[in-house]
């Protein structure tokens, strides 16, 4: 409570952001022209559908609600983008400002706790951001004059809205934190801001269609135990993004080097955990009922789009947690330091040589989490989905023991109606052991990649640059071997020389040697163990080049960094 | 594991801050770059210590370092007993930083400036208001409580900044160029606070590239060239040790060569008798004219402040003295000495 107390009534940051961001004449321009844009655009809006109405009379058959539902859609997407480029205009200089300003060190050096920096900087421009949209709020009462909009609609655009520009402003001041000016800031801020845009325009849209085709409005999902709306999913995966992208700026707003790695890399673990299972989950029951018209499927996607985030993310993720900097030292003692990477402690900690151990315990995580949707799918998918629609078609049950026909009852009705529907769910759970072997082998081969590359350039930015531009080389070009035959052809000219091979031809090796016995997944491996001999080999040229003298003992601040 | 490498231990001595052995390196892509190298340093309570030296010599790096800002890649810093790597908090609640490029927030009132940085240093809302009133018009800016930070001149700016360093009554205050970019007149208003804070019992630390004024101050000085501390001790030993003794020149209006015998005779005052008699005019007139003067420079190595008894002996056998005094610039003559080998 006296926490709570000094969070937010007696913080002196929120204060002084409060006192001095409605100060002057800015925010009220900036408050007048946000309206005036949208008000502006509804009066467009309506003129031209009067002007439609007036020449097509015969088109429409209610003469106002789709004048409130072309205006509803107006205001939803004008606000959306004007809250996704205001906001992270507001928080990108949260922090670079205070730098430029000169205030930056003096207001680390008082006994603010960085928790407080970042969640008095988030809140002023959260606040500021609600104000904005609540002010809208009166423009959006005109679409229920004219009909065509309920008032569920509403709530979850502005249940989005809110959620994205919490996003926004997060984003905004992870980048602050991180870099030295606000233009870099801000340049970086929405050059990192447009994909994550077009995935919410696609999942909108996706859910949109879903729910045209389901018919209703609600189309509820059982995630975890829990029920949810698709909207919920959504909002609940920019929340937690944006809480992810705060505790990256709680690790930069410090004056001590001492990071706080383990909490962005705990927070990414829980986090593709949570999107590993829901990808499952949305795209196995879009394949299942719709509460009205019973057992049909709504869409044909095939199942294996399950894996299609995680893959997505993945390399994403390696690109970003595998690149960095080694310092004189560690690049000196590359092999201990890559082996005290897999100890526990290694593993919180933000540092380069830990990266793969991290990532390959993400790999674990998300496929435990696609199985966790899997079978969650089995077990609670279906009977949220719309069942009281299936009991009729169902044999007769007695209304005494409804609890425990509820818990029989997605079996019965699985074995009945589904079977095939079960088995391939269980199927694939096996194949998800494919799986983990390719995302393990595909985190060594292509991180190790990006550890040299980062080694040798010596900059994490450009780094990060060119282990994107060789990813999407090889993604471009038909280098894995199981869509060019040729090459296929040409690799298996190495076989023999491949231990692995070798061994699984003269031992038979069970499951392991044969989830490992493919030639993209065997490239990968060779790719990753080839990248950490270079690296070997380049760190004792380096320590010629320094002489064993000069890294033999560690510099005390880096130390200081690693407690 | 002990992190500690020098195995310094902290010893109880009276010290508010203790420097051992303290370098900083800075390694970035590949390059190194060593910004201060195995500095030692003590400072008691009271003490003014007077930081010189150029550009880009350290001096900054050596006090954010203290400021608890930068972490020494290897050596110890203490603070009033509290080692700043391992107790960085209560570290800053003792210490006063003022950067020097410090900044203020724009659309903010002098007040609110103050009290923003008093609840930051966890001053109860109740003791805000007095503390803010005292430290106005200790910086002498009760009259500008309610104007905009942004409205105030560099030299209010400065003393602003400098109140706000004051509000959670720290110790030990470090003060980076806190002169520097001002005016004539807001720089003696910045050195009358400093003697005020003296007069506080505070120990002080200031940087600077101005050296006259740090003469009058401080008590202490060193001076420090590339990472390296090259003196460092009390003002008058240092000048001491430099120089040897006090330099005094006179100009006389005749008769040099008189005065050069009766000042050589006063063996028991003064030494080294030199004759810079073209020094004073020749920008005016290339040629030497008796009208300007002969000056002429000696070394007093008599008890401190009896220059005088010189100068009564010198007047009383009939000289005609235009002047007498001693150069100026002291604290810049033995900078200059000194980084005489570094500086080119």
């Amino acid at each position: 409570m006296n926490r709570l107390n000094r969070l937010i009534f007696d913080n002196p940051l929120v204060l002084k952001e409060f006192r001095t961001r409605m100060r002057g004449t800015r925010a009220y321009w900036i408050l007048f022209s946000y309206l005036g844009v949208l008000t502006l655009g509804m009066m467009l809006t309506y003129y031209s559908f009067i002007s439609l109405n007036h020449r097509y009379p015969t088109l429409m058959n209610s003469p106002t609600a789709p004048a409130g539902e072309a205006i509803f859609y107006f205001l939803t997407v004008a606000q959306a983008f004007l809250v996704i480029f205001i906001t992270p205009a507001i928080t990108s200089g949260a922090i670079t400002l205070e730098k430029e300003q000169r205030t930056y060190e003096m207001m680390l050096l008082t006994r603010i706790p960085r928790f407080d920096i970042v969640f008095s900087k988030m809140s002023a421009a959260f606040a500021f951001v609600c104000l904005l949209i609540f002010s809208s709020l009166p423009l959006f009462s005109i679409c229920f004059l004219f009909g065509g909009v309920s008032p569920g609609k509403l709530i979850h655009t502005y249940e989005l809205l809110l959620t994205g520009s919490l996003f926004g402003s997060s984003l905004g001041l992870m980048w602050s934190s991180i870099s030295k000016s606000t233009t870099i800031s801000v340049m970086l801020s929405y050059a990192t801001l447009f994909i994550p845009v077009i995935l919410l325009f696609f999942a909108l849209s996706y859910i949109s269609f879903l729910e045209n085709v389901s018919n209703s409005s609600s189309f509820m999902v059982s995630l975890l135990g829990f029920k949810l709306s698709l909207y919920g999913v959504l909002n609940i995966v920019l929340i937690f993004l944006s809480v992810i992208l705060c505790s990256v700026s709680l690790t930069h707003i410090q004056a001590f080097p001492q990071r706080m790695g383990w909490l962005p890399r705990g927070l990414t673990l829980l986090f593709m955990y949570f999107v590993s299972a829901a990808s499952c989950f949305l795209v196995l029951s879009s394949n299942s009922f719709s509460k009205s018209q019973g057992p049909v499927l709504l869409m044909t996607i095939p199942t294996q789009m399950c894996y299609l985030l995680p893959c997505i993310m993945i390399p994403a993720l390696v690109i970003i947690f595998a690149t960095g900097e080694f310092t004189a030292w560690e690049l000196a003692n590359i092999i201990k330091r890559m082996l005290w990477g897999f100890t526990p402690k290694g593993i919180t900690k933000g540092v380069l040589a830990s990266s793969i151990p991290f990532l390959l315990l993400i790999s674990i995580v998300v496929v435990a989490g696609i199985n966790t949707g899997f079978a969650m799918e089995i077990r609670h998918g279906i009977r949220n989905a719309g069942y009281p629609a299936m009991q009729p078609m169902h044999q007769p049950t007695s209304t005494s023991s409804g609890t425990t026909n509820m818990k029989s009852f997605p079996h019965e009705y699985l074995n009945t109606y589904k079977g095939s529907y079960a088995t391939s769910l269980k199927q694939m759970e096996l194949q998800t052991l494919n799986l983990l072997a390719f995302f393990c082998s595909y985190v060594f081969g292509f991180g190790m990649f990006c550890i040299l590359i980062s080694t040798l350039v010596q900059n994490r930015w450009v780094a990060m640059a060119l282990s994107a531009v060789s990813l999407a080389i090889v993604v471009i070009l038909p280098l894995n071997s199981q869509l060019n035959p040729d090459l296929r052809l040409f690799l298996t000219m190495f076989d023999p020389v491949n231990p692995l091979i070798l061994l699984s031809r003269s031992f038979y090796m069970g499951l392991p040697v044969k989830i490992f016995y493919q030639d993209s997944t065997l490239s990968l491996l060779v790719a990753g163990a080839l990248s950490f001999f270079l690296l070997f080999l380049y760190s004792i040229f380096e320590r010629r080049n320094n002489g064993a003298n000069s890294v033999s003992i560690r510099p005390y601040d880096e130390m200081v960094a690693e407690l | 594991m002990s992190i500690r490498q020098n195995g310094t231990e902290r010893n109880h001595s009276m010290a508010m801050i203790e420097i051992s052995n303290l370098s900083k390196e800075y390694r970035t892509s590949g390059q190194k770059l060593l910004a201060v190298n195995n500095i030692s340093l003590a400072l008691d309570k009271g003490d003014i210590f007077g930081f010189i030296g150029p550009n880009g010599a350290g001096k900054t790096t050596t006090i954010k370092m203290i400021a608890t800002l930068l972490v020494p890649s290897s050596g110890s810093v203490f603070v009033d007993g509290l080692d700043v790597v391992k107790e960085p908090d209560k570290v800053r609640s003792i210490l006063g930083y003022m950067p020097d490029s410090f900044g203020v927030y724009d659309d903010i009132k002098v007040w609110e400036y103050l009290d923003f940085f008093a609840a930051a240093y966890k001053i109860s809302k109740d003791k805000r208001p007095a503390i803010i009133d005292d430290v106005l018009s200790l910086t002498d800016l009760s009259v500008k409580k309610n104007a905009y930070v942004e409205s105030l001149s560099r030299g209010m700016k400065q003393r602003l900044c400098l109140a706000k360093t004051l509000v959670h009554d720290p110790k030990v205050m470090l003060l980076d160029e806190p002169a520097s970019g001002l005016d004539p007149r807001a720089r003696i208003e910045i050195r009358e606070l400093l003697r005020e804070l003296q007069r506080m019992g505070k120990t002080i630390m200031i940087s600077s590239h101005i050296l006259p004024e740090m003469e009058e101050f401080c008590n202490k000085i060193g001076i420090i060239e590339k990472g390296e501390m090259i003196v460092s001790g009390d003002v008058r030993t240092i000048s001491r040790q430099v120089r040897g003794n006090q330099v005094i020149e006179i100009t006389v209006l005749e008769e040099l060569e008189r005065a050069v015998s009766l000042l050589e005779s006063m063996n028991e005052y003064v030494n080294d008798v030199k004759i810079m008699s073209r020094s004073h005019n020749e920008n005016q007139n290339t040629h030497f004219s008796s009208s300007t003067g002969h000056s002429l420079q000696f070394g007093y190595i008599g008890e401190p402040n009896h220059e005088y008894v010189v100068l009564n002996s010198l007047v009383d056998s009939g000289l005609k003295i235009r002047a007498f005094h001693s150069p100026k610039a002291d604290l810049e003559d033995v900078f200059m000495r000194v980084t005489k080998g570094l500086v080119n």
